[in-house]
């Protein structure tokens, strides 16, 4: 933009001029279209300016060119639901690359901004990577003013406020931190905007490059803020007095400050019983453990403490290990490379290629790697129950430190056994307790300890039984509800 | 965040200097030794051992070592070394053999230091005394049964589970050596054409063997010990004059399943001697009956029997252990609780102490049920 300064700031009322300007301004873009007319009614020529891909031309068609050039009444009208008008160049330019038409009537020094976005988009579909079990199967789309329509759907409440940001020289990509301007603590928002402002990128182009301006802790695995892709997911972070920012072109909303567990929280926990949910949540963590320190373990184990392992089971290891040609560090690095391998190239296939993987998969994480000798029964239980663990944590993100924090214990089982797993998990202990997320402690409520959030931490409490916000957010106002508890019948 | 990468590199470095890798072993490479046996042959110590092999294709899923002219056992386990694929390790004992004639000699016990003093040592293997050379066992290997190193420890384990024989770890073996107030008591096997179970054998403060119990006897013996789990299983021959119609072909026989076991133990010291009282209150089943009885009727003076041969039983134990001047019951640990400044004096031969005690037993048991028959 810097390189083709406007002469002028502000438009002339000669319509040539401005048609000159427009088209030295927009050089190189051949989807600008410029339909010069005559306005029927007045006499006057005119000229409408927009980005061909941008507008919907049904709109441009029907409400704002066939009135103009065909009624013949004193005031020819627009049926544009939102118009605005400008005189200056610099929002003019913005306006029609954000998919408005411009329209210029010669004589006249101002324009008419109409809104007739219409860019290509997705329809509401179900979330991909958040599966819904109970939950609304809407995930949020490209769209951040649809994204924000979804959320509000969940909260129609004159609190729910929005902060509206642009973000990147270029993209000036609008982020949109959403909040209960009631509950939400204020100093975060600040210094949240802060640190937003303090970003200067071309552009913003998904909610997770944001994140990673704004993070406290940039050096950890561990990420900092919940991305989410559901709505009902955002909306019910928000009613616990978080902010949650909307990304304009990202269908990932991320959601600050969290705490490490609440990334162990799901929001279909929340419509399952809760003793039900209290069993899956614990399963989860139980889980974290599995996926981080099996293979670990079982390094460790095999190299150094297999007294600890009953007498039948060292037998069978044994048997299996004794075909084994590497040591064990190395199977399990072996195996573990292997499969995340295998997940990486899943990932990105499309569908039924993706069965392939699988098929092939199989073969290399199973019986016929046993059978050549590579590696032994258990590891490949091992492997297996690694992956099976790694998958049970909701997040991706988390799920994602997990699967790369085990190799550090492999390594560090590989050197000193069981006690260099304990020195690891000491360590992870140490840097999950110094982490925090917008200057909110990342433990909380283990670290520091909070126990009335006790209650949605390990296991899920029956709702009635919450009724306070999560401390961890500082909110405003704590009290978050006071419904009975459900009379039981005699 | 300046020094980060420093304070990671310092980190790295350090670790490196660290000597935790000096006892890495693969489980692959280890011969695990799980039996291990002393006996005497030919006036000779001779140490055994059998470790399970990890080869699938090896018939014989164990091999097994000996060294006849150990120096010490810690010795024997280098000689091992040199015998064996892998290298020994006393991690994973399960099963301590002695055989009985290394036990008649006395003052064995020392030979087994290493095996406390060592910290990668099991302690909680099981002590059993073989009745026999412990080669026999040791060697012993049949195709219909698992091998050795797995079929001991079961072996010992479930028939101590029925009460049928003792389950003495090798710490508790060694609290029974060096505790005045007990003598040790062990489990013993013999092969016969298969390895079987044979009661306990008794050993005095020396560690000298000294008498055997049959498998009656050693269920008795726990229930003296007060240390029955589950249920302890009784049988006893019916007076027939007693048991109503004599029966020419079928002895009489009465089982009973102890099912709850209550005593109270008073101890007192009059003129030089220890008196106990001992009261034991016992709830039993009837598992068996052979001779007719209404029991129905007649339950009183079935129970009042039962509490005579059961007491007779137990009395009999108690003087054979009177006889022997040994106390695995471990009277002199209750001795030592209520009467300390008279068994302080005696406390270098306790055994001897006891054997002249005034031991007074009365068993009382109430019948739970006769059966589903009836």
């Amino acid at each position: 933009m810097s390189s083709q300064q406007q002469q002028r700031a502000t438009i002339s009322n000669n319509l040539s001029d401005n048609i000159t300007q427009i088209k030295s301004l927009f050089q190189g873009s051949p989807d600008l279209v410029i339909r010069e007319f005559i306005i029927q009614s007045i006499r006057k020529t005119a000229a409408l300016v927009y980005l061909g891909g941008l507008t919907d031309k049904n709109s441009v068609n029907n409400n704002v060119l066939e009135p103009l050039m065909f009624q013949l009444n004193m005031n020819p009208t627009v049926s544009i639901s939102h118009l605005i008008t400008e005189d200056q160049w610099r929002a003019i330019s913005a306006a029609i690359l954000g998919g408005s038409s411009v329209l210029f009537v010669n004589g006249n020094a101002e324009a008419s901004i109409l809104d007739t976005q219409g860019w290509p988009q997705r329809s509401i579909e179900d979330p991909q990577i958040e599966a819904s079990l109970k939950g609304a199967h809407q995930g949020f789309v490209e769209t951040g003013s649809q994204n924000i329509a979804l959320i509000r759907r969940y909260i129609p409440s004159t609190e729910l406020k929005i902060k509206e940001l642009r973000v990147g020289q270029r993209g000036a990509t609008t982020v949109s931190i959403m909040y209960l301007g009631d509950v939400a603590q204020p100093e975060i928002l600040d210094e949240l905007v802060e640190r937003i402002q303090k970003i200067n990128v071309d552009a913003i182009i998904n909610a997770g490059e944001l994140g990673e301006f704004i993070e406290d802790n940039p050096y950890s695995p561990f990420p900092q803020f919940i991305s989410t892709e559901r709505p009902d997911s955002a909306a019910s972070q928000i009613l616990q007095g978080r902010y949650v920012m909307v990304v304009d072109g990202s269908p990932n909303v991320l959601i600050g400050p969290t705490t490490f567990v609440s990334f162990f929280q799901s929001i279909d926990d929340y419509s399952t019983r809760w003793l039900i949910s209290s069993f899956i949540r614990v399963t989860r963590y139980f889980a974290f453990f599995i996926a981080l320190f099996l293979p670990a373990i079982y390094i460790a184990l095999i190299s150094y403490n297999y007294v600890i392992i009953p007498v039948k089971l060292i037998i069978s290891i044994g048997e299996s290990r004794e075909r084994v040609p590497f040591p064990p560090f190395a199977e399990a690095i072996l195996m573990e490379i292997t499969l995340e391998m295998l997940r990486e190239a899943g990932i990105r296939l499309p569908a039924p290629i993706g069965q392939t993987v699988g098929i092939v998969g199989g073969i290399v994480i199973g019986q016929a790697a046993v059978q050549a000798g590579i590696v032994s029964n258990i590891m490949v239980i091992v492997v297996a129950s690694t992956a099976i663990a790694s998958f049970i944590i909701p997040n991706y993100d988390m799920g994602a430190a997990v699967r790369f924090l085990r190799f550090p214990m492999m390594i560090i089982a590989s050197i000193f056994g069981i006690v260099g797993i304990a020195a690891g998990l000491m360590t992870l202990i140490i840097h999950l307790i110094t982490l925090k997320s917008l200057d909110t402690p990342y433990g909380s409520p283990l670290a520091p300890v909070r126990f009335t959030d006790w209650k949605d931490t390990f296991i899920r409490a029956p709702l009635w039984i919450m009724k306070k916000r999560p401390v961890n957010a500082h909110p405003v106002q704590l009290e978050r509800q006071d419904s009975p508890q459900p009379e039981e019948n005699p | 965040m300046k020094y980060y990468w420093l304070k990671i590199c310092i980190i790295v470095v350090l670790l490196g200097l660290l000597p935790g890798c000096y006892d890495k072993m693969y489980l692959e490479d280890a011969t695990l030794i799980l039996v291990l046996g002393f006996d005497i042959e030919e006036d000779r110590f001779i140490v055994y051992s059998s470790s399970p092999l990890f080869n699938k294709d090896a018939k014989k899923k164990t091999e097994e070592f000996y060294d006849d002219k150990p120096v010490s056992v810690r010795h024997s386990k280098n000689n091992f070394d040199t015998m064996s694929s892998g290298i020994p390790s006393a991690g994973k004992i399960q099963t301590i053999l002695i055989g009985k004639k290394l036990l008649e000699h006395g003052n064995w016990f020392s030979m087994l230091d290493t095996l406390f003093r060592n910290a990668e040592s099991s302690v909680n293997a099981n002590v059993a005394v073989v009745n026999g050379p412990v080669s026999e066992v040791v060697y012993y290997h049949a195709d219909d049964k698992p091998p050795l190193t797995l079929l001991l420890p079961k072996l010992i384990s479930s028939s101590s589970k029925k009460n049928a024989t003792l389950d003495t770890t090798l710490q508790e073996f060694h609290r029974q050596m060096y505790d005045q107030a007990m003598t040790p008591a062990l489990p013993m096997i013999r092969k016969n054409t298969n390895l079987v179970a044979e009661g306990a054998a008794l050993l005095n403060e020396q560690g000298k063997y000294v008498t055997s119990l049959d498998l009656q006897e050693t269920t008795l013996l726990r229930v003296l010990q007060r240390n029955l789990t589950g249920v302890g299983s009784y049988t006893a021959n019916v007076p027939e004059s007693q048991a109503g119609q004599p029966n020419p072909i079928v002895q009489s026989k009465l089982s009973v399943d102890i099912a709850k076991l209550s005593v109270r133990i008073r101890t007192s010291y009059e003129h030089g001697r220890f008196i106990f009282n001992l009261r034991y209150k016992m709830k039993t089943r009837i598992t068996e009956r052979t001779f007719p009885f209404n029991t129905t009727m007649r339950k009183t003076q079935l129970q009042k029997q039962l509490d005579s041969l059961i007491q007779r039983d137990l009395m009999a134990l108690i003087h054979k252990i009177q006889k022997n001047c040994i106390d695995p019951i471990g009277l002199g640990i209750i001795a030592q609780a209520y009467q300390y400044h008279a068994w302080k004096k005696v406390k270098d031969h306790w055994g001897d102490a006891l054997s002249e005690a005034d031991i007074r037993l009365s068993v009382k048991t109430e019948m739970l049920d006769s059966g589903v028959l009836q």
